[in-house]
C-alpha cells in the first residue's frame, strides 16, 4: 500500500502531473471508502436492530443470538477500520494537496485564490 | 423486527410451503434471509475493497509513508469482512438446516399419522359388522342403565346434550386443542378408507387410491357420498341462487325465495363507497364480512381506472348450520357441496356477484375468504374462471384444493382451530405459503365461544402479526397485493346471495 497518511519524505521529486493524478486517485479512494464504510455501518445497525432474546427462549436460540452478536461486533470492527482508513486517506489528500501547492508556480495559485486539489480535508462523516 | 412483536407462544407464526421444504417460525426464516443478504453484501464489499486496494498506485511513483498507512487498515477491514462473509454463511446454513430438519420431521409425522389413520379406518370399516354385533350387549346395558338412572334421578335422555354442552363450557380446551385438530384431520381423511374397507376393498388398494396414493378417493369422495345419502332425505339439497346488492340493512332471510331475479332491495340505486386499498393481511381479514344470518356475505372492491381495473373479493364464512337449505346460501349444504366440489350455492353466488359488479375475465382478482369463504376463494383461484393473481384464506377448508403454481397464495390456519381440519390433509402439491399459529398456547381459552380459535377477529390478529413479520415471502405477498391494486382509493360494494326455490 502506498500513500495514506504520515509525512512525505523530503527530497522526493514529483511532477505536477503525477501529484494531480495521485490526488484524483486518493479522492476516488476516499469516495469508495466512505460509501463502503456507510454500507457496513448500516448493515451492522440492521443486524443488531432486532432483539431476539424476548421471543427466543431455548439454549440453542440464545446461542444463536450470541453468535449473531459476535457477527455484529465483527461488522462494527470492520466499519471502524474503514473509518480509520478513511481518516488517513483524507490526511493524505491534505498532504498531497500541500505538496502540489508548493510545486505550483505562485501566479496561478494567487489568481484563483486556491490551488487545484486544495480543498480542505473534510471530516469523514 | 421481533423486538416489536408481542411476546408469548401464542404470537409465534410457523411458516411452511411456498415451494420450499422448510418449516420454521417466521422469525427464523427472516433471520436466515437477513444472514443470506449479509453474506451476499459481505462478498460484494470484499470485491469493492479489492478495487480500493488496486487504486493504490505504484509506490515508486508516489510518496513513501513513514507511519502506518490506510492500506493496513483496509487490509484489516478486508480480513474482518472476510470473516463476516464466512460466519454469516455458516449461520444461515445452520438456520436453513434446522428448518429443513423441522420440515422433514413434520412430513414424517404427518405421513405416519395419515397411514395409520388409513389403516385404522380400513380395518374398522372391514370389521364394522362384527363391531356392531359386539357392541350390542354394551349398548343394551348402557341404554338400560340410562333409563334406570333417569327413573331414579328424574333426568331425561335429552338432558345429555345439555350436559355435554355444559361440560364443554367448563373444559374449553377440549375443542380448542392442536392434538384434537390433528386427530380430526386424520379421521376426516380416513373416512374414505373406512368406507372402502366396509365395501371389502383391500387396504393396499384403498391406500393406493386414496389421499396417500393417487388421490382418486379422499375427503371429496366422502363428501360426495354424504351428500348422496342426505339428499333423498331432503337434506343438503343445492338450489339455484341469486344475488342482490346491499348497502343498507335488508329484510331477514327465510325459506328459499320463490322468484328470480330479486332485483334491488330498495328503490334507490346503491352508490359505491370510496375505500382505501388494503395494505396487508390485517386489512384483508378485517374486510371479510362477518358471519350474520341476514348480512351481505360478499364485499367487492374495485381499484384502478376504466381500462385497468383490479378487484379484491372478500367472502364470509358459514352463516347457517341447518342441513335443510333455507334462503341463506352460506350454509351447511354449501359447505358439503363445496368440499364435494359440486358447485356450492355460495360459490355460484360469488361468481354471480362478481359478474354483476363488472369483473371482466381479464381483470386481476384477489379473492380473500374466511372459513367457507376461504374454500370458495381457493376454488375461485383454482377454477381459472377469473384472472386470479393472488389469494388469501383464513381458517378455510382448503387442503383439498390444488392452486395454480404461479399464484401468490397464502393460507392461514390456527392449529387449535378445528374447522380447517375438516378439509382433511392436503393432497395436491402446490406452492401456497402456509402460516400457522396456535392462538391459545399459554393462554386461557374463552368459555363463551364454541370455537374461539376460528373467530374472524382472531384471524385478524394473526394478520396483524403477519404484517409485522419480516419473513420475505410474507413481505412479497404484500408487495404483490400493492402492485395489483395500487395506492389510489377504490370503490366498495356489498352483495348478498340468496337461495331460490328449486323449480
Amino acid at each position: 500500500m502506498g500513500i495514506a497518511g504520515g509525512t512525505l519524505l523530503t527530497g522526493t521529486i514529483w511532477s505536477d502531473y503525477a501529484l494531480e493524478a495521485r490526488l484524483d486517485e486518493l479522492r476516488h479512494r476516499r469516495m469508495l471508502l466512505r460509501l463502503l464504510r456507510d454500507d457496513v455501518d448500516f448493515a451492522a445497525g440492521r443486524l443488531t436492530a432486532g432483539d431476539l432474546t424476548g421471543s427466543w427462549r431455548s439454549e440453542a436460540q440464545r446461542g444463536y443470538d450470541r453468535q449473531r452478536g459476535d457477527l455484529a461486533g465483527e461488522l462494527r470492527r470492520a466499519a471502524g477500520l474503514l473509518d480509520t482508513a478513511l481518516t488517513e486517506v483524507v490526511a493524505a489528500i491534505d498532504q498531497v494537496g500541500a505538496a502540489l501547492t508548493a510545486a505550483l508556480p505562485a501566479a496561478p495559485a494567487a489568481a484563483s485564490g486556491r490551488a487545484p486539489g486544495l480543498a480542505p480535508a473534510r471530516a469523514p462523516r | 423486527m421481533t423486538g416489536e412483536r408481542p411476546e408469548g407462544p401464542g404470537d409465534t407464526l410457523i411458516v411452511s410451503g411456498g415451494g420450499s421444504t422448510l418449516v420454521a417460525t417466521d422469525t427464523l426464516l427472516a433471520e436466515a434471509a437477513r444472514l443470506r443478504l449479509l453474506q451476499s453484501d459481505a462478498e460484494d464489499w470484499l470485491e469493492r475493497l479489492a478495487l480500493i486496494q488496486s487504486l493504490d498506485s505504484d509506490l515508486s511513483a508516489g510518496p513513501v509513508l513513514s507511519v502506518p498507512s490506510a492500506g493496513m487498515h483496509v487490509h484489516a477491514a478486508r480480513n474482518a469482512l472476510g470473516r463476516v462473509a464466512e460466519r454469516s454463511q455458516a449461520l444461515a446454513d445452520a438456520l436453513i438446516e434446522a428448518a429443513e430438519g423441522y420440515g422433514r420431521t413434520e412430513r414424517m409425522r404427518d405421513w405416519g399419522a395419515s397411514l395409520s389413520g388409513a389403516w385404522l379406518g380400513s380395518t374398522l370399516g372391514l370389521l364394522a359388522p362384527l363391531l356392531a354385533v359386539a357392541a350390542v350387549p354394551g349398548l343394551t346395558v348402557g341404554a338400560v342403565g340410562l333409563l334406570l338412572g333417569g327413573v331414579l334421578t328424574g333426568r331425561r335422555p335429552g338432558d345429555a346434550a345439555a350436559e355435554i354442552g355444559a361440560w364443554l363450557q367448563t373444559h374449553p380446551r377440549a375443542l380448542t386443542n392442536p392434538v384434537l385438530v390433528a386427530a380430526v384431520r386424520v379421521i376426516v381423511s380416513s373416512a374414505d378408507d373406512a368406507a372402502a374397507g366396509r365395501a371389502g376393498v383391500p387396504f393396499p388398494v384403498s391406500l393406493a387410491l386414496g389421499d396417500e396414493g393417487l388421490g382418486l378417493l379422499g375427503v371429496t369422495t366422502t363428501a360426495v357420498g354424504l351428500v348422496g345419502l342426505a339428499r333423498p332425505l331432503g337434506l343438503l339439497r343445492e338450489t339455484p341462487v341469486s344475488v342482490e346488492r346491499l348497502d343498507v340493512p335488508a329484510r331477514p332471510l327465510g325459506p328459499p325465495h320463490p322468484v328470480a331475479p330479486l332485483g334491488p332491495p330498495h328503490p334507490v340505486a346503491p352508490t359505491n363507497r370510496s375505500v382505501a386499498p388494503p395494505t396487508g393481511f390485517e386489512d384483508l381479514a378485517a374486510r371479510i364480512p362477518s358471519v350474520s344470518e341476514n348480512a351481505p356475505q360478499v364485499r367487492i372492491e374495485r381499484y384502478g381506472g376504466p381500462d385497468d381495473a383490479s378487484w379484491v373479493v372478500y367472502i364470509g364464512g358459514t352463516a347457517a348450520w341447518s342441513p335443510v337449505a333455507g334462503e341463506q346460501p352460506w350454509d351447511l349444504t354449501s359447505n358439503l357441496a363445496a368440499v364435494a366440489d359440486q358447485g356450492s350455492g355460495s360459490y355460484r353466488a360469488v361468481v354471480q356477484a362478481m359478474r354483476e359488479a363488472g369483473v371482466a375475465p381479464g381483470d386481476p382478482v384477489v379473492p380473500v375468504g374466511h372459513s367457507q369463504g376461504g374454500l370458495v376463494a381457493a376454488q375461485l383461484a383454482a377454477s381459472g374462471d377469473f384472472n386470479t393473481v393472488a389469494v388469501a384464506t383464513f381458517g378455510g377448508l382448503t387442503a383439498q384444493v390444488t392452486l395454480p403454481a404461479d399464484l401468490a397464495a397464502v393460507t392461514v390456519e390456527h392449529t387449535d382451530d378445528l374447522i380447517p381440519a375438516l378439509g382433511g390433509t392436503a393432497t395436491g402439491e402446490d406452492e401456497r405459503l402456509i402460516v400457522r399459529r396456535e392462538v391459545f398456547a399459554g393462554k386461557d381459552v374463552p368459555r363463551d365461544q364454541a370455537l374461539p380459535a376460528h373467530a374472524l377477529t382472531v384471524y385478524r390478529d394473526t394478520g396483524r402479526l403477519m404484517d409485522g413479520s419480516e419473513e420475505p415471502r410474507l413481505q412479497e405477498f404484500r408487495a404483490t397485493l400493492g402492485e395489483v391494486i395500487g395506492t389510489e382509493d377504490g370503490e366498495s360494494s356489498r352483495w348478498r346471495g340468496i337461495r331460490l326455490a328449486d323449480g
